[in-house]
């Protein structure tokens, strides 16, 4: 122990005097503020777009309230007050839009993830779900390629590089400075001098580190306390990713190779696992597991409707009261019970379709996931998203949620329009409430 | 002489194990990356070809309908995958690969492979480019970081300098040397993947064979640059290990940083406008007109009265020709121009975007080669909205014949359930078919790009031609 | 005390030291002369468990460097051909750092005293070693060998490469851990620093220890002859062999 802390302090002496490392210090800090920067600005951005269609939402419902409210006595309010509280008409001519919101997590701004791949809001509808989902947000397809340079990226990327070149001349750079004789020498075996250096260098790594999460969360005003689980979680990821980057280059060390050449090994492994593998992967899987045509989703609805339109109004209802008992008076004419069930009938067939396709995605992914371990930037990145809900998982759970919420508006329009009755207030403002904003 | 020491210089590098090991490498990754590529790419094309007819077919055999349920109906356009992306997948995983048409409305291109894929996906596609643009480089700087500072180191230089040998014969050697083994390994592969060029859907890939030599040189340019700006920073390194951490350090901020930084500052620079805001942009000026005094029913009215004074009637039942058609045309081609000027608007936004990372080229080769590439490839942004455009473009026409048919075969006082059309009319619609733009059209928007290329590779033989001489000898 | 027991070390067919019986006691300097190649570093290397011998054995204070590197490290002090030495690090930090490894980290006062004890000017004690010349380094090495209060001392061609002052200052710092009981091997090429100092003499050649001698018992011009002698029958046996 007082070995430790006495080569520690001397090691520290000489690291913090060499302009390597300060020189790379100034580097991981100036990328990771500007990552940090980078993510508060891309995450600022996605919640103003969110804001702007909350607002709106917001006054468009406010306004449907005001209507309810208006004195029917007064001849010009009467059809303004009809609109806002029959189902159909709300529902139809309107079509009026509802509205959810996926609200970043606290930490999205650190690890952007998948976040920028899909919408962050859905403003649905009474008509069928599917059509209504095919939504994306403007975004530049090149941008997307590049990828985000925010916390997560400098964690990933740049630290190992960090970590590389703290460690890979060790060894080398004692023995071509010929100063590994005389510590040979000495009463210490070498491998604990090595092992006590390696061991300030990992502790160095973790400082930084630990230095640029905390103020990631400051920068991004998050704070540390109230999030102190997923806190930990980035910290505990991080320092077993970087423990793991400590060991491969323990490996190189091990070889006592030169310095040149420890480097090419240090930068070849990191090349393999950050580059490499996560790309052979990617192309292995997409030359042999092909994606589904999601096209057809939108074939199968407007067939469907096409198929609705051409039959009697029995043919749909009959099939929605066997599915809908609960909604069932046997009236088979009813033109907006027809035109609202057809729908019903729409999300029926694509709900089939779409798990079809979610069980040959999750084929094609868990194809990846058996060899993610061969990446594990890659992992961490899967991690890191997981922690900060930015990853493909949160967006299907978001849709699962809208899909939830499509059946709970139509559960209340239904029960409305099958009974032939009319919105009271607390029904609008039960439909309120279950707006996600 | 020259041969002499190019000759030398290729032996002592055959015979360095370690190259020797990354050369292999790097041609079996080559080889796997155009050969998966390659299956992969046929795979997508034949995937997308099938689903094109398949959707045709069901237009055609729609049955018996009113033309404008037909429009309703819609169709779907196909994003075939060109020839040459098994060589650079570029843009490919994060574009839309369908859309459907239909009457009133354009919908957005969905359904891009990164939506589908997990995060892996963000890691990159593994193709002959990224080999080419970014693993390549790694193996010039094994080959030259050492190529002056060990011969100093050795004292071999002074003798070669003694031996009567100028610097600059000496450094452009070294240079020629290092490109011809890099042309070794970089020829052989580009030929194989010449062979597996997909002849068969040339057709909607106009001069291809021009596309994939101006490929195959523009790699060969930026190897050039990448070998001369080696082989200078060797030369002035005092010491190998400098040399190789500045290369290294180099290479790092070109190919990892600077990229991801540039089109981060693109985004900031020239910010993206939202899906929502464009929509809505576009609801409210077909509403109220594009400047805003000019409301729908205003317009309907004046076209109402054009239509009835051309044919010299008074009402509507009274015209010859369906006035829900025309009515309906004019709507479809007022939307058509609005969404015409707030796409090219988002489109321009892109456009900058990206044109900052062109003009980087000049300061990172690295951008040049990846934007000139990807065109090459087809798998670029002006590809994407080339085929946008195109897409957008049959859905027009298609949507314009039905109402068309509408006005001039729907008599007025026919019930619209009593109008029907079958397949002589849905059959007269040509299937979609998307040719992607030519070498030209390429060039033209990737100029930028070629030219920090050529202004790279004549400033490095500049500074070359200038400096060389004084190399250190010892 | 140093001593070696029918050493013999052999890389292939090569025999680079053979059946080396050597003993050095406290208080005193044992100058191991000869060609390069003659097994003199290979000697130094084996104390030091650098390498490992092929046969026989070595003692440091009657502990056997092959079974107990660690040690014997206790008891030995090492200055190699080249003293590098941290050069980020100043002249004291460096004899606080290798002295404070397994050992006691000397105060600054002691440390600083003890460098001005080998010679070391004091405005240089704090300057960083990269600026330092090779003497100044030896005598840091000298002064962490000091510090370490170690009884035996190995010495790798110490004065090559040194100015005829900074060899002498050299010479005299051996001489006083001689007389603190130390005893010290030194591989050399100096004839004449191996006649000064040493107490003991030996000349080896193809990895034998062809004479041993006190080096009072001989003067400097009979042992250049001898020395010369040596390396010339030596050559002449090979030849006949």
């Amino acid at each position: 122990m007082k070995n430790l802390i006495h080569i520690l302090q001397f090691e520290w002496k000489l690291l913090w005097r060499s302009n390597m490392l300060k020189l790379l210090l100034v580097v991981m800090l100036g990328a990771g503020v500007y990552g940090i920067f980078f993510g508060k600005f891309e995450i600022e951005k996605q919640n103003i777009r969110i804001a702007e269609v909350k607002e709106y939402e917001q006054g468009r419902f406010d306004s449907l309230l005001t209507w309810a409210n208006l004195d029917t006595s007064i001849l010009a309010n009467k059809e303004k007050y009809l609109k806002a509280v029959s189902p159909e008409g709300v529902g139809w001519r309107l079509h009026f839009s509802h509205c959810i919101v996926n609200e970043a997590s606290p930490t999205a701004g650190l690890c952007l993830g998948q976040r920028d791949l899909f919408p962050t809001y859905y403003r649905i509808n009474l008509t069928d779900l599917a059509r209504q989902m095919n939504t994306a947000e403007l975004a530049n397809p090149m941008k997307l390629l590049t990828g985000n340079f925010d916390l997560s990226y400098v964690f990933i990327f740049l630290l190992p590089l960090l970590i590389i070149s703290l460690f890979f001349n060790l060894y080398s750079d004692e023995k071509e400075k010929g100063t590994l004789s005389l510590l040979q020498a000495q009463a210490i075996s070498l491998n604990t001098i090595l092992l006590d250096k390696g061991f300030l260098r990992l502790l160095t790594v973790w400082a930084i580190s630990a230095f640029l999460l905390v103020l990631g969360f400051l920068i991004q005003g998050v704070s540390i306390a109230n999030n102190a689980d997923i806190f930990f979680q980035w910290l505990l990821v991080i320092f077993a990713y970087t423990l793991l980057w400590t060991l491969f280059m323990a490996g190189i060390v091990a070889l006592k190779k030169g310095t040149a050449v420890s480097a090419m090994l240090g930068l070849g492994v990191w090349l393999i696992t950050t580059l490499i593998m996560p790309a052979l992967l990617n192309l292995f899987v997409s030359a042999n597991e092909p994606l589904p045509n999601r096209a057809e989703i939108i074939h199968a609805v407007r067939a469907a409707n096409n198929r609705n339109w051409d039959s009697p109004k029995s043919f749909v209802l009959e099939k929605f009261y066997e599915d809908n008992p609960q909604y069932s008076q046997e009236d088979t004419t009813h033109f907006y019970k027809w035109y609202y069930a057809s729908f019903a009938l729409l999300d029926k067939e694509a709900n089939t379709i779409r798990n079809d396709f979610n069980t040959q995605i999750n084929k094609r992914n868990k194809l990846i996931k058996k060899w993610e371990w061969m990446a594990p930037a890659a992992m961490v990145y899967e991690h890191l998203s997981k922690i900060s809900k930015t990853n493909r998982e949160s967006h299907l759970h978001f849709m699962e949620a809208t899909h939830d919420f499509h059946d709970r508006l139509k559960a209340i329009y239904y029960s409305k329009i099958f009974a032939e009755e009319k919105f009271n207030q607390q029904d609008l403002r039960v439909i309120q409430a279950m707006q996600r904003y | 002489m020259l041969l002499l020491i190019i000759k030398k210089e290729i032996l002592a590098a055959l015979r360095n194990v370690r190259l020797q090991i990354a050369g292999i490498f790097l041609i079996a990754l080559m080889l796997v990356a155009v050969l998966l590529g390659r299956q992969g790419q046929q795979l997508i094309h034949k995937e997308r070809e099938k689903a094109q007819s398949a959707m045709y077919d069901i237009w055609v055999n729609q049955g018996m309908k009113h033309p404008h349920s037909a429009a309703h109906f819609g169709q779907f356009a196909f994003k075939p995958k060109p020839v040459l992306s098994f060589l650079d997948v570029g843009l490919d995983n994060y574009t839309g690969t369908s859309v459907f048409l239909e009457a009133h409305k354009q919908n957005e291109i969905l359904f891009s492979a990164a939506q589908d894929s997990n995060a892996m996906i963000r890691f990159g596609e593994m193709t002959m480019a990224l080999v080419l643009q970014i693993l390549l480089p790694l193996l010039i700087i094994f080959l030259t970081f050492n190529i002056f500072s060990k011969e100093r180191e050795e004292g071999t230089l002074k003798l070669i300098y003694a031996q009567g040998l100028s610097m600059r014969q000496l450094f452009m050697a070294k240079v020629w040397a290092t490109y011809v083994m890099v042309l070794a390994i970089f020829i052989p592969v580009i030929c194989i993947a010449y062979f597996l060029l997909d002849y068969q859907s040339v057709s909607m890939d106009p001069n291809i064979g021009l596309k994939f030599i101006g490929l195959t040189i523009t790699y060969a340019l930026y190897f050039l640059v990448f070998v001369l700006l080696s082989v200078l920073i060797s030369a002035f390194a005092k010491k190998s290990s400098i040399s190789l951490l500045s290369l290294l350090g180099l290479w790092i901020v070109a190919c990892i940083i600077l990229p991801k930084a540039t089109a981060n500052l693109a985004d900031k620079a020239y910010p993206t406008p939202s899906q929502f805001e464009f929509r809505n942009t576009i609801r409210e000026k077909v509403k109220n007109g594009i400047d805003g005094h000019n409301p729908r029913d205003e317009r309907l009215n004046a076209l109402k009265q054009k239509v009835l004074d051309q044919y010299e009637v008074s009402s509507v039942e009274e015209l010859p020709v369906n006035w829900s058609g025309i009515a309906m045309q004019a709507g479809e081609e007022y939307t058509d121009k609005i969404y015409d000027r707030e796409f090219t608007r988002v489109e321009n936004i892109f456009k900058k975007q990206n044109r900052l990372s062109e003009w980087v080229g000049f300061i990172n080769p690295y951008l040049a080669i990846r934007h000139l590439s990807m065109a090459f490839a087809g798998t670029d942004f002006d590809h994407h909205t080339a085929f946008a455009r195109a897409a957008e473009n049959y859905r027009r026409a298609f949507v314009k014949k039905m109402n068309k048919d509408m006005e001039l075969n729907h008599t007025p006082g026919i019930a619209y359930g009593d109008y029907n059309v079958g397949k002589e009319m849905w059959s007269s619609i040509k299937p979609f078919a998307y040719q992607l733009p030519d070498l030209t059209s390429i060039l033209s928007k990737q100029w930028r790009s070629v030219a920090a290329l050529v202004t790279w590779l004549l400033g490095l033989f500049f500074i070359a031609s200038i400096f060389s001489n004084s190399i250190s000898k010892i | 005390m140093l001593r070696t027991i029918n050493l013999t070390k052999k890389y292939g067919t090569h025999t680079a030291l053979n059946n080396l019986n050597l003993s050095v006691q406290a208080g005193e300097i044992f100058c191991l002369l000869g060609a390069n190649g003659a097994g003199k570093t290979t000697t130094i290397n084996l104390f030091m468990n650098f390498i490992q011998a092929t046969s026989g054995q070595v003692f440091i204070n009657d502990l056997e460097v092959a079974q107990q590197a660690q040690a014997t490290k206790k008891h030995l002090a090492y200055i190699p051909e080249n003293l590098n030495l941290y050069g980020n690090l100043t002249g004291l930090e460096n004899l606080q750092f290798f002295a404070g490894l397994g050992g006691e980290k000397p105060k600054k006062e002691v440390a600083s005293q003890l460098l001005k004890s080998v010679g070391l000017q004091s405005e240089a004690i704090n300057k960083r070693v990269k600026q330092y010349s090779k003497g100044m380094r030896q005598k840091v090495g000298i002064a962490i060998a000091k510090a370490k209060q170690a009884d035996n001392l190995l010495l790798d061609e110490p004065t090559s490469g040194l100015d005829p002052q900074a060899s002498n200052d050299f010479a005299q710092l051996l001489r006083e851990m001689r007389e603190n009981k130390v005893a010290i091997l030194m591989a050399t090429h100096d004839l004449f620093r191996a006649k000064e100092t040493g107490t003991h003499i030996g000349i080896m050649k193809e990895g034998d220890l062809v004479h041993t001698l006190k080096s009072d018992e001989i003067k400097l011009n009979e042992l250049e002859q001898l020395y010369l002698e040596t390396m010339k029958t030596e050559s002449h046996a090979t030849a006949n062999n």
